[in-house]
């Protein structure tokens, strides 16, 4: 792709409360997916392999460590002469200091940044779901519509459409109304968060935007609407394949869990579209005598001398003679001492679980963030 | 900065892991799974913070310069460190003509140029983990001329058969130096030997000094040669490695060293917390195991995904074992792929190699199959 066809805008400063302890420390893009990813690899590796090489990252909630986590570009291969990622924490102006007061607002006090890399179009992306998209397909579909903007839709059950901002669309998919969680669905196209604008346009919108007083400077609240009011031409890109917005425990736990069920759709080992991560330096992982593995993800460093069932390991987890890990998510550093008992639980980074613990029930997913 | 050049010798003739060496140098060899021979010396200079190294390749050099690229992931600074890989360009075409003195000599000015005072040359097929500034802590203590690596062995009647020993007298006059008097090699006859670990270090001076008399001598010496035959005239300081070693440099070996490092409580020795064994990374996902998984008593490497059965073996990265696929005793490198229905006991199975048709590959008990790279059987 010509360097500023498209720069990609990755909203990143949420917070995740639904996440709990996990985001104490980090925001949620940040939170550990899948055995070796962060959540936010998914939509850097795909920015990476649609081949859009200018990335911004807006960064606001906790932000000190996925400000430099996102910062290594070279880890997606984004680190190119022309492209790069660039944090984008909100910073003091000249007239005064301000967060980001929404969606909207963040790309607004970086239209400087913006203006800088004069891209034909801007692609907006949420950085807490989970999927693996070409961006350079939809891309051509909002090209060959010559749309001021595109938004990624998912078919969803019309049952569930309720909980999501539904699109109804006329016969070429062009937009013609926008509902926020409606109750009487129309259609079952659900907004994936994932939007293409021509950069022009949508400047003038968002300049717009910022003198609103009532506005909540969000783009599917405020943006999409005012597009739609003025008539402009807004289409649906339709989205075949898995999507999973990861905000809450019992959807982390299930998103793991896709991971290993070869009938999810969530493919991780296709090779023309890797998911790239930090690279970690501890060697291949060891299953000893004593353990039974089955239906699992285990990464490298870990040491297995248990049994393990329908459950994603990280790098350097150790799970000891006699314990019994079931239907579980162990974070980076877990010890699982002799003789414990997981069941349905997701277990944060470094914790210890101490010997013949029992933790966990076939019901809710429990969280276990400090060592018992 | 540190003080030392450092410099990766390629081995000699007589190291040759029969069947995987046909295809890629020892240095490029695949190692517990995820790794390549070279990133034990590799890493062990970068964690020793030595930042300009010269690696030298024996022949076909493409493999060992992707692998290591600019250095980046082995942690050496890309603007003030530096890697050469030089392969070696002799327009001799008879191989005894390819020596390490016949490389060095032939870009010499990169030795020349460089600003170290010290040079440290150690060749890839001896894996261990280990912090050279030890080494040259000893060298200047014990104002020796070249401070070279052994390791005491009580097995030498069946590992490191053909390498170099060395021994060694206290000197009269000074304490700290653990005179080295001669230098032979190890037939295998003998239980208790020093293992010389070809790993030298000296000032860069004596270097290109050794390099050009050993040219004078004869077009066939080794640095290794020079060194022996300078055993009296140097004062030559033995220098014992206390860290676990193993040599890479046979099929059997090759084989005995991975089956032995299964063992967790061994292997960590050579991965130790503090001092990471870097490599490429591959992107490859955690390893997936299947309802059908059997494992016991095994290395595996990301990118894999096992539905079959795998006792006491290595797996490297982005493997495939079908349901119903047996794999016994075995090591079997990155993108292999065997197929249900197929047993294989104490095999070596190369990159890319597909084993489909073949039913039973179990080789007799002190003997160990190799099958080839990209081969379909």
């Amino acid at each position: 792709m010509r360097n500023n066809q498209m720069v990609a805008m990755i909203l990143a400063g949420g917070r995740g409360t639904r996440l709990y302890e996990l985001t104490d420390k980090v925001a949620k893009p940040a939170v550990y997916f899948g055995g070796k990813y962060r959540i936010i690899d998914f939509p850097l590796s795909n920015c990476a392999n649609s081949g859009v090489q200018t990335v911004g990252v807006l960064t606001q909630y906790e932000s000190i460590f996925l400000n430099s986590y996102v910062a290594q570009d070279s880890r997606w291969g984004l680190d190119t002469r022309d492209g790069g990622v660039y944090v984008l924490p909100p910073r003091e102006k000249s007239g005064g200091f301000s967060i980001y007061r929404g969606t909207a607002d963040a790309i607004t006090q970086n239209i400087d940044f913006l203006d800088q890399k004069e891209p034909d179009h801007v692609l907006i992306l949420s950085g807490d779901h989970i999927y693996k998209m070409d961006y350079s397909k939809m891309l051509k579909q909002h090209e060959d519509n010559n749309a001021d903007a595109t938004i990624a839709v998912l078919e969803v059950p019309l049952k569930e459409a309720s909980r999501f901002g539904i699109m109804n669309t006329d016969e070429n998919d062009r937009i013609i109304e926008f509902e926020e969680k409606p109750q009487q669905p129309k259609s079952n196209l659900a907004s994936m968060g994932i939007y293409i604008f021509s950069w022009k346009r949508l400047k003038q919108y968002l300049l717009a935007d910022e003198k609103k007083e009532d506005s909540e400077h969000d783009f599917g609240k405020d943006i999409i609407p005012a597009y739609l009011k003025a008539n402009r031409s807004l289409y649906a890109y339709r989205f075949k394949g898995y999507w999973k917005d990861v905000g809450t425990i019992d959807s982390l736990w299930e998103g793991n869990m896709d991971l290993i069920d070869p009938k999810s759709g969530l493919d991780i080992f296709d090779p023309s579209w890797r998911i790239y991560s930090e690279d970690i330096t501890y060697p291949a992982h060891t299953i000893t005598d004593t353990a039974k593995i089955s239906n699992s993800m285990v990464n490298q460093g870990c040491l297995i001398e248990g049994e393990i069932k329908r459950s994603v390991l990280f790098h350097d987890v150790v799970v000891a003679k006699g314990a019994s890990v079931v239907d579980s998510v162990l974070l980076p550093g877990t010890r699982v001492e002799a003789g414990a008992k997981l069941k349905k639980v997701i277990v944060g980074e470094g914790v210890v679980i101490s010997a013949r613990k029992k933790v966990g029930t076939d019901g809710e997913v429990t969280l276990v963030s400090k060592d018992i | 900065m540190s003080e030392i050049l450092g410099i990766i010798n390629f081995e000699s003739n007589a190291v040759e892991v029969s069947g995987l060496s046909d295809y890629r140098g020892i240095p490029s060899l695949s190692f517990m799974g995820r790794y390549r021979i070279i990133d034990f010396v590799l890493s062990n200079m970068s964690n020793s913070a030595i930042s300009n190294i010269h690696i030298h390749v024996r022949g076909n050099s493409r493999s060992i310069s992707e692998h290591v690229g600019t250095g980046r992931h082995f942690n050496i600074n890309s603007k003030r460190g530096s890697l050469h890989v030089f392969s070696n360009e002799s327009e001799m075409k008879a191989s005894a003509y390819h020596t390490d003195i016949s490389s060095m000599s032939q870009n010499l000015e990169f030795l020349s140029d460089a600003d170290e005072q010290y040079v440290l040359i150690a060749p890839s097929y001896f894996v261990y983990s280990f912090d050279y500034n030890d080494l040259l802590a000893e060298h200047l203590k014990s104002n020796a001329d070249i401070s070279m690596l052994y390791k005491s062995t009580d097995n030498a009647n069946e590992v490191c058969i053909g390498c170099d020993t060395l021994s060694y007298e206290k000197d009269g006059c000074n304490p700290d130096l653990r005179r080295v008097v001669s230098i032979g090699v190890n037939r295998g006859k003998h239980k208790n030997r020093s293992i010389s670990l070809e790993c030298y270090l000296m000032r860069k001076s004596l270097l290109l000094e050794l390099l050009k008399e050993a040219r004078e001598i004869s077009p066939f010496y080794w640095l290794k040669d020079i060194i022996r035959e300078k055993v009296d005239e140097l004062a030559i300081n033995g220098v014992a490695l206390r860290h676990p070693v193993r040599c890479i440099n046979s099929l059997e070996s090759y084989y005995t060293t991975h089956m032995n490092l299964i063992d967790q409580s061994k292997s960590k020795a050579f991965f130790r917390e503090d001092w990471p064994i870097f490599t490429r990374t591959s992107d490859s996902p955690p390893t997936l195991y299947n309802s059908t998984a059997r494992v016991k008593n095994s290395t595996i490497s990301n990118g894999s995904m096992i539905m079959g059965t795998v006792e006491n073996s290595i797996i490297g990265r982005n493997v495939v074992i079908e349901e119903g696929a047996v794999v016994r005793n075995s090591i079997i490198l990155t993108r292999a792929h065997i197929a249900s229905g197929i047993e294989l006991d104490r095999a070596i199975v190369d990159k890319r190699a597909k084993v489909f048709n073949a039913k039973n590959i179990c080789a007799a008990a002190d003997d160990i199959i190799y099958i080839g790279r990209s081969e379909t059987v």
